[in-house]
């Protein structure tokens, strides 16, 4: 039932992964860190991964991205089978409709509020990245703090600007890694509120790791990730 | 992404990077080295220019006989049957007299044939504005041309009478270019130019040392090759063409030119190595960008595209800007140098524009791209993992790298593949062994400090230094290195003829009297008594030239480039051994018994390869003899009393047409007796030293001005080069600025800190500087020059703090964050 191949099949699954294993080798020994993994996410859906410090989920959330590679297995993503694909040609599915928001991987210290939530629309080459991020900004609240540097902005702030990038361009699916990881939990709710809406307004697959049970339960789906295995719950 | 999409977005990305002046460092060091080497390259290509245009005028014609006696006549009768044109010049030194006023000047007196080929320009008014004519002719009998410069110096005008010998002429010119002046760089006197009619008048063509009759000749080559082969040539003529007066004129602005070269070179290798560490902390602030320009669909081959552009555009931000100041930089060089370079100087040519912007792109390529290589490999995995790092290119090929950028640059602006070579090779040597003993040291002094409680300050101060011993190595020897050089330029500039002077006794000789005939040395030194001048012995001198030695001819010798063989040397006896010499070798008594015998000056005998009783030859005033070393005496040349190389027992001179020389003291009260004394004897050339002083030390101070001026780039280059490895290490200064700052540290004992590190760091480099220069004039004052050296005095007073001064400054400014920010700010942004 499933269609591999590198040409691009609407299936209405925006991400499905069989038999996923990542194997690293450390020099001496051989670490699995990823062992027979299958989800399958549908266009649209919330899926919140949880689990263990060091169990993989951040591994996996790469490996679905198409920032790395699995060992053995398949990653379908956006109707792309990443396996066929090398590193250019999987950038290109990226800039076709994936974003990111992380815990600690913010913005560039060097540019504006605005200009951080531009790049990734000059880098797809929209045409007007300076209202639409602008638009973005004042959507997450922060329409005033546009020309501020990310030191000038507290953390939540700053998380929110790295919100408004990640869906600058509207991307079909998103992926965040402990994205109200440093925040306290009332700007995490805050945090959290913001990524639903989006999520619903423009459609897009939302895929977290969290640690944060709240936000876990807020999405339409958990998966329990343990020791490199994967557990619906 | 289409190619001008990314050169949009790097463009975006690099005015954003330098609004927030991440590039200000790398800008203004690529600054440097552009301006610096283009400002050089453009002085040299007009230089060379002005050479090359005029080089058929260098000579004023197509050969030239050039003789240190009065030519025969014969050759110019020989010459018009070959159907040449002839002129005769002679050039000699003498005063000229204006009222109470005087000045020595090149005199030339010229036939009415003069100028043969060439450019004579002259202005019949002395107003800037008045129009310059081109003259046909020298000037007419009774008159005389001078070169501006003159005019100030006998406070004349055009129309004022001078007096030069026993006529007088009117100023009717000055002289605004004059193609076959000869290198100007040397020449140290004013011209005069005369007719040749009025030199009879003047009574100043007796034969003598300093004159030098020339005959110009045009015409065709076959003609020319027959007039060489009319006769042979006495030792003291020589033939000039065209190439050997090309290649002497090149050999003088070499000189000065491989100095500002040099001096630019060191300007480059500085910058370029700020270049590398700003380059190097611009790759690792930017490794986060990459990888995100990487998840948001960049590829590999995309992100180096912007990478590659920012570098050119970079690039060519500071190339224009360079080029600009460049073109300041170097009129301000001309300007220094006045009248030393040749006027007016042809523009530049656009190689010489290309070659100075190529050091911006040499400087980039070979020390800004080796670290920015690794961007385009960073994984997009970063986002994820943040201790992924590219692989940074080997030390090596980094190493690599930076030597062949700096290899074709060198070469690209010296043309010599072998001195190039030298200067790398030893170069890096010397800088490799000077850095491992100065790191050695500082790692010394770090084991021993560490037992022992110094103030706080001075702890956290002496620990920043010696945390990173090769990179203060490295600065204290960019400093130390660039003050050393400007302190011995300083130091010979002001010092050296002040120095001299002052070592001299108060009642030393301070006129020379040269050209003194047999028959007027009885009234002379009559009139010199009447005086009441007290002058020293008369010698007799004979010009003349070294053949062979033990009859093998000095050409073949190793030593024939020495330039005592290559001019006429001074020949002299006398029964006494002049005051100031000391007989090293052999005896002076051979010299009164025996005949045959010459005593040589110790150093010219070291150099020559001779010693007692080696035999050699010599040519003089068409006579060739021969004589027996018997004495090797040490001279102190800084006597101002008569001192030769050469001197013989008594049969030998008396066989040859001598005239005289002598030097005595005119007492500033007594100036009136010399004035009168030049009058009286018009052909004894008097030599003022004063004045001759005053001419060498304002050549000296032009031409270390304008050295000094491009060292004061590579000083702005040496404080580039602490600065960027300040900002580089800015993040480390910050958290532990927070660190100690949430202990309690204050702000004031921070700041105290800081001035303690940076005005550690100048002082250190300012004491190797000072000892440095010390000994190198110290070693010039006494080993060359042989001078009492007294040292630099009150530059160890001002100095040390000025360079600490000059540290601290910018220092405190740039670490200023570390200890005003709030510590939570600086700790949390550093979390990131
Ligand atoms: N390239 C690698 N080389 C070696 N070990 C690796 C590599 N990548 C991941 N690991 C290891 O695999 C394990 C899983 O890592 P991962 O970052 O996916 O965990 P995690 O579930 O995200 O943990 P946390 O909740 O703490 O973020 C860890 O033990 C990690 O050290
Ligand atoms: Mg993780």
């Amino acid at each position: 039932m499933t269609e591999a191949g590198s040409n691009k099949a609407d299936t209405g699954f925006s991400l499905r992964i069989q038999q996923l294993g990542k194997v690293v080798d450390t020099g001496a020994q051989r670490l699995t860190i990823l062992q027979a993994v299958n989800i399958e996410i549908k266009s649209g859906e919330s899926v919140a991964i949880v689990g263990a410090s060091g169990s993989g989920k951040s591994t996996l959330l790469g490996i679905m991205a198409g920032l790395d590679l699995p060992t053995t297995g398949s990653v379908e993503l956006l109707g792309h089978e990443l396996g066929t694909l090398d590193e250019d040609q999987r950038a290109a599915v990226r800039a076709e409709g994936v974003s990111f928001v992380f815990q600690n991987f913010q913005l560039l210290p060097g540019l504006t509020a605005l200009e951080n939530v531009m790049l990734p629309l000059e880098i797809r080459g929209v045409r007007n990245a300076r209202d639409e991020a602008r638009q973005l900004l004042t959507q997450v609240g922060l329409g005033e703090r546009q020309l501020h540097y990310p030191t000038q902005l507290s953390g939540g702030e700053q998380q929110r600007v790295a919100i408004a990038r990640a869906f600058a361009g509207k991307p079909a699916i998103l992926f965040a890694d402990e994205p109200t990881g440093n925040l306290d939990s009332k700007t995490g709710a805050q945090i959290e509120d913001l990524l639903f809406e989006l999520n619903q307004a423009g459609g897009t697959t939302l895929v977290l790791v969290t640690h944060d049970e709240r936000l876990a339960q807020r999405c339409q789906r958990r998966v329990h990730m343990n020791a490199g295995r994967l557990e619906a719950l | 992404m289409t190619l001008y999409r990314q050169w949009l977005l790097s463009l975006r990305l690099l005015l954003r990077e330098a609004r927030s002046g991440e590039l200000t460092l790398i800008l203004a060091a690529l600054l440097i080295a552009v301006t610096s080497t283009t400002a050089i390259a453009l002085f040299s290509a007009r230089l060379d220019l002005a050479m090359q245009s005029r080089s058929n005028d260098l000579l004023g014609a197509d050969l030239r006989l050039q003789s240190t006696t009065p030519i025969d006549s014969a050759w110019t009768e020989q010459a018009q049957q070959l159907g040449l044109k002839t002129s005769q010049t002679l050039t000699f030194p003498s005063v000229v007299l204006h009222g109470d006023d005087m000045s020595l000047a090149a005199i030339k007196a010229v036939d009415k044939g003069y100028p043969l080929r060439g450019i004579l320009r002259i202005r019949e008014q002395a107003a800037d504005n008045a129009a310059v004519i081109a003259a046909a002719q020298g000037p007419a009998a009774g008159e005389a041309w001078v070169e501006p410069r003159l005019l100030a110096l006998l406070n004349a005008q055009l129309g004022d009478e001078v007096e030069l010998g026993t006529t007088r002429l009117r100023l009717s010119a000055v002289i605004i270019e004059e193609s076959d002046r000869g290198g100007n760089f040397y020449n140290l006197s004013p011209r005069l130019m005369m007719n040749w009619a009025d030199l009879e008048a003047s009574g100043l063509t007796a034969a003598g040392s300093r004159l030098k009759w020339r005959l110009l000749l045009l015409g065709d080559e076959q003609a020319l090759a027959q007039l060489r082969n009319f006769r042979d040539l006495a030792p003291n003529q020589t033939f000039e063409s065209l190439a050997d007066s090309n290649q002497a004129m090149a050999n003088a602005l070499d000189k000065a030119r491989r100095y500002l070269g040099l001096a630019a070179m060191l300007a480059v290798v500085l910058a370029s190595v700020a270049v590398a560490i700003s380059a190097q902390r611009y790759a690792s602030r930017h490794f986060d960008i990459s990888a995100l320009m990487r998840t948001f669909g960049l590829a590999r081959a995309q992100v180096w595209n912007i990478y590659a552009l920012q570098l050119l555009q970079l690039g060519l931000v500071a190339t224009l800007a360079g080029l600009a100041l460049a073109a300041g930089l170097q009129a301000g060089l001309l300007a220094v140098l006045g009248e030393l370079v040749p006027q007016p100087l042809p523009a530049a040519p656009w190689s010489a524009w290309l070659l100075g912007a190529s050091s911006g792109v040499l400087t980039l390529l070979g020390f800004a791209l080796p670290y920015l290589l690794p961007l385009a490999r960073v994984t997009p995995l970063r986002v994820l993992r943040r201790e992924l790092q590219p692989v940074p290119l080997s030390g090596w090929l980094i190493t690599s790298l930076a030597l062949i950028a700096l290899t074709l640059l060198l070469f690209l602006f010296t043309h010599d593949l072998p001195m190039t070579l030298g200067m790398m090779g030893g170069g890096s040597l010397l800088v490799v062994i000077i850095l491992l003993v100065l790191n050695g040291l500082i790692l010394h002094l770090r084991q021993r400090l560490a037992q022992h409680d110094l103030p706080l300050m001075w702890r956290f101060a002496w620990q920043h230094l010696s945390r990173n011993s090769r990179q203060s190595a490295g600065q204290i020897l960019a400093f130390a290195l660039t003050m050393m050089v400007m302190l011995v330029i300083g130091a010979l500039r002001n010092d050296l003829l002040a120095d001299w002077q002052a070592s001299l006794p108060d009642d030393a000789p301070n006129v020379f009297a040269i050209n003194i005939q047999p028959y007027e040395v009885d009234d002379f030194r009559q009139s010199l008594q009447d005086a009441g001048l007290e002058s020293q012995k008369l010698y007799p001198m004979v010009p003349g030239r070294l053949l062979r030695i033990n009859d093998v001819s000095v050409q073949e010798l190793a030593v024939a480039d020495d330039p005592a063989i290559n001019r006429d040397l001074a020949l002299t006896s006398d029964q006494q051994l002049p005051a100031s010499n000391v007989i090293e070798e052999g005896s002076w008594q051979r010299l009164l018994d025996e005949s045959g015998q010459v005593s040589l000056e110790q150093r010219l005998a070291g150099r020559l390869g001779v010693g007692l009783g080696d035999t050699l030859a010599f040519s003089a005033a068409g006579v060739e003899f021969s004589a027996v070393v018997s004495s090797i005496r040490s001279v102190d040349w800084g006597t101002m009393t008569p001192n030769f190389y050469m001197m013989f027992s008594a049969d030998v001179l008396a066989q040859l047409p001598a005239n005289y020389l002598t030097s005595f003291y005119v007492p500033p009260a007594s100036q009136a007796q010399l004035t009168a004394l030049i009058r009286q004897y018009p052909g004894i050339t008097l030599l003022d030293m004063q004045v001759v002083l005053g001419q060498v030390q304002a050549l000296l101070s032009q031409v270390s001005l304008a050295v000094e001026l491009i060292l004061l780039f590579v000083l702005v280059a040496a404080l580039l080069v602490m600065l960027s490895s300040l900002v580089a290490a800015l993040p480390e200064r910050l958290r532990e600025g927070a660190v100690l700052r949430t202990l309690g540290a204050g702000t004031a004992l921070l700041r105290r800190g800081h001035l303690a590190e940076f005005a550690l760091l100048g002082f250190i480099s300012s004491l190797l500087a000072l000892l440095g220069a010390e000994a190198i004039c110290f070693g010039l004052y006494r080993g060359l020059l042989s001078l009492p050296y007294d040292g630099l005095g009150w530059v160890w007073l001002w100095l040390p703090p000025l360079a600490a001064v000059m540290l601290a400054l910018p220092g405190m400014w740039l670490m200023r964050r570390t200890v005003t920010v709030a510590p939570l700010r600086v700790l949390r942004e550093l979390v990131e």
